[in-house]
């Protein structure tokens, strides 16, 4: 067998191939069927966090790690941990004396053409490093020389999908990791932490600061939040009092005390810097410069992301701390140099040339691969402004094997590396992290961050690594901060109508599964009050059997329905989003299997009524599903609080509008209609024990509104709702919780003084006071909705400017 | 010359602001011909702590937030300021030989900014009627300074902070703002390192002279960086070489690097806005 990776002694894939070869018949292929049902499963919820539509992530993960050991990763690391600290003097210079600027160590006009270069960093000196946290793309040559493709400040992405797929890994193959002595990764995510959360006696929060759920990396966001135990927040979670950041929450506003950025540089402070961005914080800037946050990374360091420079590192290490580059970058020729612009037109067409915008994201192209027509357009450009652009001819590659099939082939390998900074300024290297993998040598190169493959990379010690694991419990489902009134509001909203939307979905599909059970009933009363109770939902008069089933599709089920179930349902994605790390996967899964059978059925234009129904039911048994999940899980949270409150809310305002459709418009005797009343409101077994009679108003009426038991009646929920409501966190509302809470008193007590025999006759004809007080309470409790909004979601409210800057 | 500067802006909301967080440019800094003796910035309702930093540009930052309710908050910036004449050599010939001798800080003054985009055609078609292949810079600066002056109409009513370069320069019209901004990327686009000024004129004439447009307000110029000799302002709107009437505030790669007074504020729905300014000669 032929060995890719000459760093790596022959027993290591000797054990390796063994393990997948020749064990047990054929474990690679069960492995990487096992892989790839992993991340499938994990895909779903990963589609299901952003609005976004995304390539399949299936088939990404090879079974074959890329192995390193110890001591080619102990050279690799010596050499990253010096790029950092050279980093770290580059920006203090470039933001500060400029030296570099001055003597022509720097092109000026490299510089400048940096569109990373942030004007407004310049004298900020930050009281932490400018790096904390940093993603390498290190590259190994043909000649088993390493060298550095890019470094990301600004987005250093993937650490979400490391641990993701170690997670895998592990779990697939956990007893090869440790044969081979693979080292963990949780000593990196310690300091990770501990830059964040400089004293362990802090009270203070650590955040995620996150662009919010429109960006595609949004998911990996939740995921890291989630096991770093930090809170996701975005621009709008926060404010800035007194020169401190502050998360705006439940209980009030929380100092925060580390922020871990995956906002770019420029959209952190609309206030400073980029007006026209809504994802910053306005006053941010300032408290970064008083000292008053820990950031990673520090508005501005962005700049050493752009390949202008890379081609000089060298030499400037070499000015800045009086060492030699242990690891060189790509020897990238800056095209603002009218020499470097000659070896390039040299080199033409056999050269890569990339633009200067942040790595590794940014315009790049394969010279040779262009059409003569897109060659001219590209030099022109250039010629336009060759300061912002770079050339280099390919570097060959190392090639590792990847899977395929049954099979495997040779690929080109990116190595993403992570280093993190403590607040003392040691730099720790992450003894793991991914190898992306391309067939094609430019685009291997080029584009990193959109690999064919990926591999897990593992680095292999001497002895099994016996640190002990902050991530023990990583497989288990983590939800939410540990102290729940640092809930952010905007969390809170959105849990709350997370709650309603769901119960409106709940009690429509109810609704619809009654209506389609009795339009296939052969009985001709039970297809009559069927068409009574679709009156309910929708306005029109149905004529026949055939057109009824139709006007239900167009009605309730199709996509143009309003207030129908795929609407419905984009809410409940929309809210469910906005709180990705209060959901546990179970539920997300719950909700992904909504949403893919809600659109099944908005297609369903032709079904019948039975096979409508069929559908029906799968989306009620997966409302039930993600209800039951949340009783289950999310017990005594303030967020889920928030969901209890509103799905209440809304089953209460539900009961009553259909009671009172009922009473203004059925007879006592329309057996058929009353008993349908009972079948939506899910209490026909409750009625027969409880009763012990045929169908009769007035009981109906005691059953729906009076009974203090059955949980579907008013009096329970309004008991429910009173004491979610006095449960809530107390802290800065004053008189508004006051006031809420009186609302929710005087609806339960209401019901609790309330008197069968004043609301109906007894011949079960309802009085004239029953309709007053159903619509008494129904305004009550959109007035007790529009309360709780006030009283703890208003600071959600967005700042504005003042003088119109930026376009 | 000295003057007393006054300038006061007063926002008036609909509802009460809970918070605002601000960052004004409105207290001048010294430069070569121009010595601030003194300058304070005073805000209503009272704000103890305002900070004052120095940009990349030498200008003055004051950073000031309001965390208490407020339905009014003005904002009142007083100064003294010493203007003398500017004194330059402008016999002295400079042949234009593109971007060549300018040194390393300074050539941030040709790459393009927010508003000001180089390299539309419009624009290197306008810069080419000057910057012939033999001319002399300040002669080639100057016409244009002439041309924007005697071309385009002065129009409050037309623009506002996003009206593109190109727009002002098909329609011929704008205020200082545009001209300035037009100025620059015009300049730049051939090469010519540039900056946007912003700051005031005298508000009433002396004897004899007439009033300048842009006076009772902030005003906005452009300096055009001359290899070997310095930094010179032009000011289109008035067609002239600002000396002992313009006084300097700040300056940057253009308006979004000198915005006199921007903030972020929660609350507040509409608001009204009075400025007053007053640039008067003490004694």
């Amino acid at each position: 067998m032929q060995d890719k990776q000459p760093s790596v002694n022959q027993a290591a894939w000797e054990t390796l191939y063994q393990a997948l070869d020749f064990d047990d018949g054929n474990q690679q292929a069960r492995w990487s069927e096992e892989v790839e049902r992993r991340l499938k499963e994990n895909g779903l919820t990963y589609q299901a966090h952003t609005s976004k539509h995304h390539k399949h992530r299936q088939g990404q993960l090879d079974v074959v790690p890329y192995l390193l050991d110890e001591g080619s990763f102990e050279v690799l690391a010596r050499g990253l941990q010096q790029r950092v600290r050279f980093f770290e003097a580059l920006l203090g210079d470039i933001y500060g004396e400029r030296h570099l600027l001055s003597d022509g160590s720097i092109p000026a006009d490299l510089l400048f053409a940096n569109p990373e270069y942030l004007v407004e960093a310049h004298g900020l000196q930050p009281q932490t490093p400018w790096v904390s946290f940093l993603a390498h793309d290190v590259i190994r040559d043909a000649n088993g020389q390493w060298m550095v493709l890019g470094q990301s400040t600004r987005a250093p992405a993937g650490l979400g999908y490391v641990l993701e797929r170690r997670l895998i890994m592990s779990r697939v193959m956990g007893y090869l990791l440790r044969r081979m002595s693979v080292k963990r990764l949780s000593g990196f995510f310690r300091t990770l932490r501990s830059f964040l959360r400089a004293d362990s006696r802090d009270q203070d929060l650590s955040i995620l600061m996150t662009p919010g759920q429109s960006v595609e990396s949004y998911f990996e966001h939740a995921f890291l939040a989630n096991h770093l135990d930090f809170t996701l927040a975005e621009g709008d979670d926060l404010t800035v009092r007194g020169r401190r950041l502050m998360l705006k929450t439940l209980s009030g506003l929380r100092p925060v005390s580390g922020v871990l950025r995956r906002v770019i540089d420029r959209d952190v402070d609309p206030l400073e810097l980029n007006a026209a961005s809504r994802q910053g914080t306005p006053g941010l800037m300032e408290v970064i410069r008083a000292g008053g946050v820990r950031m990673g990374n520090v508005p501005g360091s962005g700049v050493i992301d752009s390949p202008l420079w890379m081609g000089r590192f060298e030499g400037l290490c070499q000015k800045l701390l009086g060492e030699e580059l242990l690891i060189k970058s790509v020897p990238a020729l800056w095209l603002g140099d009218s020499e470097e612009r000659a070896e390039c037109e040299a080199l033409w067409p056999e050269v890569l040339v990339r633009h200067a915008a942040a790595y590794p994201a940014g315009e790049s192209f394969v010279v040779r691969d262009l059409s003569e027509a897109d060659r001219e357009l590209l030099k022109r450009r250039i010629e336009a402004d060759p300061s912002a652009w770079v050339a280099w001819a390919a570097i060959g590659l190392e090639t590792v094997q990847v899977v395929n099939g049954t099979t495997r082939d040779d690929a080109h390998a990116v190595l993403r590396l992570y280093t993190a900074q403590s607040q003392d300024q040691k730099i720790d290297v992450m003894p793991g992290g991914l190898a992306a993998c391309n067939h094609d040598l430019d685009w291997a190169q080029l584009r990193p961050n959109t690999p064919e493959r990926y591999k897990d990379l593992w680095v292999m010690g001497d002895e099994p690594d016996t640190q002990l694991s902050m991530f023990a419990e990583m497989d288990a489902v983590s939800i939410g901060p540990v102290d729940q009134s640092m809930t952010p509001s905007r969390v809170a909203d959105a849990m709350f109508w997370l709650g309603r939307y769901v119960e409106r979905a709940d009690a429509l599909t109810r609704l619809v599964r009654e209506v389609l059970t009795g339009l296939i009933d052969v009985r001709v009363e039970k297809q009559q009050a069927a068409q009574w109770l679709l009156g309910a939902q929708m306005m029109s008069e149905a004529a026949s059997y055939e057109d009824v089933t139709a006007e239900i599709h167009r009605g309730l089920f199709a996509k143009s329905a309003i207030g129908g179930l795929p609407e419905l349902v984009n809410s409940i994605m929309r809210n469910a989003r906005a709180t990705p790390d209060y959901l546990s996967d179970d539920a997300w899964r719950a909700l992904v299997n909504l949403e893919q059978m809600v659109m099944r059925i908005s297609v369903m234009k032709h079904a019948d009524a039975g096979r409508l129904l069929d559908q029906v039911d799968l989306i009620l048994m997966q409302l039930a599903t993600f209800s039951g999940l949340n009783n289950d899980t999310m017990s005594r949270t303030f967020a889920n609080r928030f969901m209890d409150i509103g799905r209440h809310l809304e089953r209460s305002s539900k009961t009553l509008i259909l009671l009172s459709y009922a009473f203004n418009t059925l007879k006592p005797q329309d057996i058929d209609q009353w008993e349908m009343v009972l079948e939506v409101t899910d209490t026909v077994m409750t009625y027969r024990r409880r009763f012990r009679t045929r169908l009769h108003p007035t009981a109906i009426l005691d059953l729906l509104l009076l009974d203090v038991e059955t949980p579907r009646s008013l009096s329970y929920l309004a008991a429910r709702l009173e004491r979610q409501v006095n449960s809530l966190p107390v802290q800065q509302l004053g008189s508004r919780k006051n006031q809420l809470q009186r609302l929710a008193f005087t609806i339960h007590a209401n019901l609790q003084m309330a008197q069968v025999d004043d609301l109906m006759t007894t011949q079960g004809s309802p009085k004239k006071p029953l309709f007053e007080s159903l619509d008494h309470m129904i305004e009550q409790l959109s007035g007790l909705s529009e309360a709780i909004t006030l009283a703890y979601f208003s600071h959600a409210d967005v700042p504005q400017q003042l003088v119109k800057v930026g376009r | 010359m000295k003057y007393r500067i006054r300038h006061k802006n007063r926002y008036q909301y609909d509802l009460p602001v809970s918070l605002c967080h601000s960052a004004a440019c409105l207290l001048p800094r010294d430069t070569l011909n121009q010595q601030v003796l003194s300058s304070r910035l005073i805000t209503l309702p009272l704000i103890d702590q305002v900070s004052e930093r120095v940009d990349l540009f030498g200008n003055r930052v004051s950073r000031f937030s309001v965390e208490e309710l407020h339905t009014e908050l003005t904002v009142l910036a007083e100064s003294e300021v010493e203007v003398r004449p500017t004194r330059v050599d402008t016999v002295r010939e400079t042949p234009w030989d593109g971007a060549q001798n300018i040194p390393a800080k300074t050539r941030l003054y040709l790459r393009p900014s927010l508003y000001v985009p180089i390299g539309q055609s419009e624009v290197c078609a306008l810069g080419a009627e000057f910057f012939t292949p033999s001319a002399d810079l300040l002669t080639a600066v100057e016409a244009l300074n002439q041309y924007i002056f005697h071309e385009f109409v002065y129009d409050p009513g037309f623009s506002d902070v996003e009206t593109p370069v190109g727009f002002v320069l098909a329609e011929k019209r704008g205020v200082c703002q545009d001209f300035a901004h037009l100025m620059l990327a015009v300049l730049r686009t051939q090469g010519v390192a540039a900056r946007y000024v912003s700051g005031y004129l005298e508000t009433d004439p002396p004897p004899g002279q007439p009033k300048l447009m842009g006076a009772d307000a902030s005003h906005a110029w452009v300096s055009v960086f001359v290899p070997g000799t310095g930094w010179i302002d032009f000011d289109p709107t008035n067609g002239l070489r600002p000396s002992e009437r313009h006084v300097t505030l700040a300056w940057g790669r253009d308006y979004a690097d000198v915005v006199p007074l921007k903030g972020l504020m929660t609350g507040g729905s509409q608001h009204v806005l009075e400025v007053s300014v007053d640039v008067t000669p003490a004694d």
